[in-house]
C-alpha cells in the first residue's frame, strides 16, 4: 500500500502490470511511473514472483480410479431404462412359465406372513445360501466400487470397509452372522464382527449352526453381543446408538461399562455419556429413522459377561 | 479443433454410447479435481465430489444446448457442486490477519524501511508450495478466482463465464487475492511463518 497520493490511483494496475495483463496505452503511462517510483517497482517484482510461483503450483492430477468409478455408475441403468425393462417384460420370451410360478410363491407367503414367528426382521435374498448380494447400486468396499452383478466375490476380511449409499443395501455374510445393510452405512469388518460407524444394519445369527464365536458390533456409543439372536443396530453418532432384538437376546455394554442384556422385541439406547436408555417391550412404527453424522471414537470396552445364557 | 472433438463425444454419448463419456471424463478429470480440491480442501471429499460433477454432467448432457461451452459449464457445475458442499458444512475458515489493514500498513512501512529485504531476496524465499499454502486460507471467493486463472490458466472471460460474474469482479477479486498473498508473503519474509 504506497502512501504517495499518485502511487493510488496505479495501485490497481500494479498486478496487472505484471501480468503482462495490460493494454499497450495504459500499460506505458503505468510502467513510466513505476520506472521513476521504488514502492511500486517493488510491489511490480513481488507481484512478478507470486503471479510465477502460484503458475508453478499447476494442476492436480485426479486419481486414477476416478474415471473407473463414474463410469461404473453411468454404466448402471437409468430409470427410464429400468421402466422400459419393467414394461417389456411381459414380452419377453418365457416370461409366464417364469412369472406364474413365482407369482403364487409370492401370494402364499403374504398369506402366511402372519403366521410366521417374526414378521418384522427384514427379508435379504440370500440368508441361506450365504453369498454376499447387494441391489440398488455399487457397495464401496474399500472405496472401491462393486456393482451389484458381481455379487459372491467380496472376500471380506479384518479391515476391510464397506460403504452403502443412497437406495443401495447389501445382505453380507461375515464371520458367523448374515448381516444386511441398509442404504447410507459405513461399516468395517472386525476380527469378531463389525464396527458400524453410522447407518443401520440387522445381523442375523444361525442359531443352529455349531460355533465357538462370539459376534460383537461395535458402535460409536456400545459394544453389541450376539447371545444366538437376530439384532438391529443403528449408530447416530454424537446422538446414540439403538439396538433392538428380533429374536433371543443379545448384551449391550455401552463406553460407560453399562451392561445391559435384552431379548425379543426389546430395544434400548446407548447414549455418548455411557447411559443405556431401556425402551418399551414393543417397538414403535416410527423407530426406522435415519442417521446422519461422521463416526465418534469408541472410549473404552468392557469385557463380556462369562456364562450367560446361549453365550457361545 | 477441441470443440469439434468435444461435439463427437456429446453426440455418440446421446445416441447411447455410454463408453464414449470417458473420454470427457479424462480430458476435464484433472481440471475439475483441481478446483474442487483446491475449494474444499481435502483429496477423498475432492474425489467423492469429482465423481458427483461428472454424474450430474453425465445426466444433464442433453440439456447443453452448445457443444462448445461444454468446458465452461463442467467447471461451472463443479464450482456449484464444492460451493454446495461447503455450505452444507459450514467449514470454510477466513484467515483474519489477511485483511487486517494495520498488518498492510505495517508491511508498506517495512518496505520503507532501509533495512528491510530487497523485493528480489523476498522474491527469492517464495516457492510453488508456500504459495499453496496461502492460496489454501484464502476467502473461498478468491481461492477460486487464484485457482482458475493462475493454477489453470483460463482467462479472465473464460473465469467470469464459470462464477457468472461480471468481468470486472473477476479481475478485481484477482487483484485482491494477489495483493493478499503478495502482502501475506511479506509478513512471513519479515516475522517468520507463524
Amino acid at each position: 500500500m504506497a502512501s504517495a497520493p499518485e502511487c493510488q490511483p496505479i495501485q490497481e494496475l500494479l498486478s496487472d502490470l505484471a501480468e503482462g495483463e495490460l493494454e499497450a496505452p495504459e500499460a506505458a503511462r503505468v510502467e513510466a511511473h513505476v520506472s521513476a517510483c521504488a514502492d511500486c517497482r517493488a510491489q511490480v517484482a513481488l507481484f512478478r514472483g507470486v503471479v510465477a510461483n502460484l503458475i508453478a503450483i499447476g494442476e492436480e492430477e485426479a486419481p486414477a480410479e476416478l474415471s473407473r468409478r463414474v463410469m461404473a455408475r453411468v454404466h448402471e441403468p437409468s430409470l427410464a431404462e429400468r421402466i422400459v425393462t419393467l414394461l417389456t417384460l411381459p414380452f419377453q420370451p418365457g416370461f409366464l412359465r417364469v412369472a406364474v410360478p413365482t407369482v403364487a410363491v409370492v401370494l402364499l407367503a403374504i398369506a402366511l406372513r402372519p403366521l410366521m414367528p417374526d414378521n418384522r426382521v427384514p427379508a435379504s435374498p440370500d440368508h441361506v445360501a450365504g453369498v454376499p448380494v447387494w441391489w440398488g447400486g455399487n457397495l464401496l468396499v474399500n472405496d472401491v466400487p462393486h456393482a451389484p452383478n458381481k455379487s459372491g466375490r467380496l472376500g471380506l476380511k479384518s479391515g476391510d470397509s464397506v460403504r452403502t449409499r443412497n437406495k443401495v443395501e447389501a445382505a453380507l455374510p461375515i464371520r458367523s452372522a448374515q448381516v444386511e445393510v441398509k442404504p447410507n452405512t459405513s461399516l468395517i469388518v472386525t476380527d469378531d464382527g463389525i464396527s458400524i460407524q453410522q447407518g443401520e444394519i440387522v445381523v442375523h445369527i444361525d442359531d443352529h449352526k455349531p460355533s465357538t464365536d462370539t459376534f460383537r458390533v461395535i458402535s460409536p456409543d456400545a459394544v453389541i453381543e450376539h447371545i444366538g439372536t437376530t439384532f438391529r443396530v443403528m449408530a447416530a453418532p454424537g446422538e446414540y446408538t439403538r439396538a433392538e432384538v428380533f429374536q433371543g437376546k443379545i448384551r449391550v455394554i455401552s463406553t460407560g461399562g453399562v451392561v445391559h442384556e435384552m431379548t425379543a422385541g426389546e430395544f434400548v439406547r446407548v447414549l455418548p455419556s455411557g447411559a443405556i436408555e431401556p425402551g418399551p417391550e414393543t417397538i414403535p412404527a416410527d423407530s426406522l429413522g435415519s442417521n446422519r453424522g461422521g463416526p465418534d471414537v469408541v472410549k473404552s470396552i468392557t469385557q463380556p459377561l462369562p456364562g450367560a445364557p446361549g453365550t457361545r | 479443433v477441441i470443440k469439434h472433438e468435444d461435439a463427437d463425444v456429446i453426440a455418440a454419448v446421446l445416441a447411447g454410447d455410454k463408453d464414449a463419456f470417458e473420454h470427457l471424463i479424462r480430458k476435464y478429470q484433472s481440471k475439475v479435481f483441481t478446483l474442487v480440491f483446491r475449494l474444499v480442501r481435502d483429496r477423498e471429499t475432492a474425489l467423492d465430489l469429482t465423481q458427483e460433477v461428472f454424474l450430474k454432467i453425465f445426466q444433464k448432457l442433453s440439456d447443453l444446448k452448445d457443444a462448445g461451452k461444454i468446458s465452461s459449464w463442467i467447471m461451472q457445475v463443479a464450482h456449484n457442486t464444492s460451493l454446495d458442499w461447503l455450505k452444507k458444512r459450514k467449514v470454510d475458515s477466513f484467515a483474519a490477519d489477511f485483511e487486517d489493514q494495520q498488518t498492510q500498513q505495517k508491511i508498506f512501512q517495512h518496505l520503507a524501511d532501509t533495512n528491510s529485504p530487497s523485493p528480489e531476496s523476498i522474491v527469492e524465499l517464495m516457492s510453488p508450495s508456500r504459495m499453496s499454502e496461502l492460496v489454501s486460507k484464502l476467502d473461498v471467493k478468491y481461492r477460486t478466482v487464484i485457482t482458475l486463472r493462475f493454477i489453470e490458466g483460463y482467462s479472465f472471460k473464460e473465469i467470469a463465464k464459470i462464477l457468472n460474474l461480471p468481468l470486472s469482479t473477476v479481475k478485481f477479486r484477482k487483484h485482491y487475492a494477489l495483493q493478499l498473498i503478495k502482502d501475506r508473503w511479506m509478513q512471513i519474509a519479515r516475522d517468520g511463518d507463524q
